[in-house]
């Protein structure tokens, strides 16, 4: 016994790196395409995007880099699509530099995806949604645009004179916005600017979305009903993805068709393998440290 | 003295101060206009801010690889990327309505150029950087998260609940686990997060002021 005690005492970390390495490939080769559940905070998040009426006006705030896309996309994704079956008007934006460069890619897949669900409706540039770009100075930015949103955000994110588009031609300021649906991928977003400025101060709806690991410190928004709705990380992701029903059916359920792809299944069933590979070596740390303690004892 | 101490203490005061109240004036009145147009200087600064950062990153590295320090290579590489992306960066933003609108072609090969930085070398290498925390956590949580005493004990099995929670594994053991995660985060943890967050905000206002009236005046540099 003492051998084995001795080894997981001293348990090399490239052992569990190793076991995490091949779960993660073993159940994306092998997915079990366990059974996602919407849970409450998925399905008020739906309430709040069906309370944007046609041509309303939305912010889709993406203030994120790319080391948080794996679990922000997926809500872009969703909150996007979403936004374009109510017939929104979508303004995309960002305080992260790379944010409006993902947000590109992002709304690039969607209306591809869109068109072929909904082959009547073509989702337009510049009518439909614009994207507006990367503008450094996090809260002062809120506070111009509470003024004149068009002399902060002179260009869109190419260059073209925002006053050009047709979508911009009912917006003035942040008074004129609907609701802000802030995706945030740490400081500079959602915490810091959106919800004490453009809600606070300025009264306007705030959505979120955040990575997991930073979920705890926004449920204390949901609760004093500053934050309208939050998408607290991938699972909540694929629920409004599941959430989100399509105008067919889906010829392998038989049910109607949801936005929920085979390879957000993939994700979410990674997610699970890892969270419990993590737990079996807690687990082990505990009963090796235990074991240890009584045999001390007992010595 | 005056200008290096006195001067910004004074111009930190009256921006402090002019924050705070324009902050909870009414719309339309005089100072809420003022404080509006504080909040355009902030913006220029801002940026302002990023060229000196730019600025200041170039020259610790080239001091670094100027001293044949040991990471003199990391740092050539550091520079070396900044300088390339900026350059396709900035050709491809600003050159379609401030160089040569007639020329599109030149346009779309720096546009290109960038956005192939973006997508096939920023975002793998940030992608991997933090897709590298399910390791680092995962060795952690072995080595530390041990029940060494009855608040660890509990701290454990919340943290079981809650990973079980959080995962579509977790509700197809028990579904039970689903709702009693979600309780524990919007619940004990709202609390405790917020009182944690009420705290630090008592305590930054704190530390503001006494910035704003000239106690705390590190900032300036040195003692």
């Amino acid at each position: 016994m003492g051998k084995v005690l001795e080894f997981f005492k001293t348990l090399d970390r490239r052992i569990i790196f190793l076991f995490i390495a091949i779960a993660v490939v073993i159940t994306l080769i092998n997915p079990m395409y366990l059974e996602i559940n919407i849970s409450k905070n998925a399905r008020t998040y739906i309430k709040v995007l069906d309370s944007i009426n046609e041509n309303e006006t939305v912010i889709v705030s993406f203030d994120y880099a790319a080391s948080g896309e794996p679990e922000l996309k997926p809500m872009a994704y969703g909150i996007l699509y979403r936004l374009f079956q109510r017939k929104a008007k979508v303004i995309m934006m960002g305080f992260w530099d790379q944010g409006p460069s993902l947000a590109d890619n992002t709304v690039k897949q969607v209306i591809e995806r869109f068109e072929k669900d909904y082959p009547d409706r073509k989702i337009v540039y510049g009518k439909d949604y614009i994207n507006i770009g990367y503008k450094a100075g996090g809260f002062t930015v809120i506070i111009n645009m509470s003024k004149a949103i068009k002399e902060i955000f002179t260009a869109d994110k190419d260059g073209a004179p925002i006053s050009d588009f047709e979508i911009m031609n009912k917006i003035d300021k942040l008074s004129d916005i609907k609701m802000v649906f802030a995706l945030t991928g740490g400081n500079n977003g959602l915490l810091d600017i959106w919800l004490p400025f453009a809600r606070q101060q300025y009264g306007i709806p705030v959505a979120g979305g955040c990575t997991s690991v930073s979920a705890p410190q926004f449920y204390q928004y949901m609760n004093s009903g500053q934050l309208s709705g939050l998408l607290d990380g991938f699972k909540t992701a694929a629920e409004l993805l599941k959430a989100i029903e399509l105008p067919y059916t889906d010829p392998e359920t038989k049910k109607p068709a949801n936005l929920l792809t085979k390879e957000v299944h993939k994700i979410a069933d990674v997610q699970s393998i890892v969270h419990l590979i993590i737990m079996i070596f807690i687990i082990i740390g505990n009963v090796t440290y235990l074991y240890e303690k009584k045999y001390s004892k007992q010595q | 003295m005056f200008l290096r101490k006195t001067l910004p203490l004074l111009i930190c005061f009256f921006c402090g101060v002019f924050a705070i109240v324009g902050f909870f004036s009414a719309e339309g009145t005089a100072i809420n206009t003022y404080y509006e147009k504080l909040a355009k200087w902030n913006s220029i600064i801002a940026a302002f801010a990023m060229l000196l950062g730019v600025g200041n990153l170039i020259r610790v590295n080239f001091i670094k690889i100027t001293r044949n320090h040991h990471d003199k290579i990391y740092c050539a590489i550091l520079i070396a990327s900044l300088l390339i992306t900026a350059t396709f960066g900035i050709l491809g933003g600003v050159y379609p309505t401030k160089i040569d609108p007639a020329n599109p072609q030149l346009m779309d090969f720096f546009k290109n150029k960038c956005a192939y930085i973006f997508e096939y070398m920023m975002k793998p290498m940030q992608s991997t950087m933090f897709s590298l925390l399910a390791f680092f956590v995962a060795s952690a949580a072995f080595r530390a998260f041990r029940a060494k005493s009855f608040e660890a004990t509990i701290l454990l099995v919340t943290a079981f609940i809650v990973m079980l929670g959080r995962v579509p594994i977790g509700t197809s053991i028990w579904p039970g686990f689903a709702g009693i995660s979600e309780w524990i985060l919007s619940t004990v943890n709202m609390a405790g997060s917020r009182a944690i967050t009420l705290g630090a905000a008592v305590g930054a206002t704190a530390a503001c002021l006494k910035i704003i009236l000239g106690l705390e005046t590190r900032y300036l540099g040195g003692e």
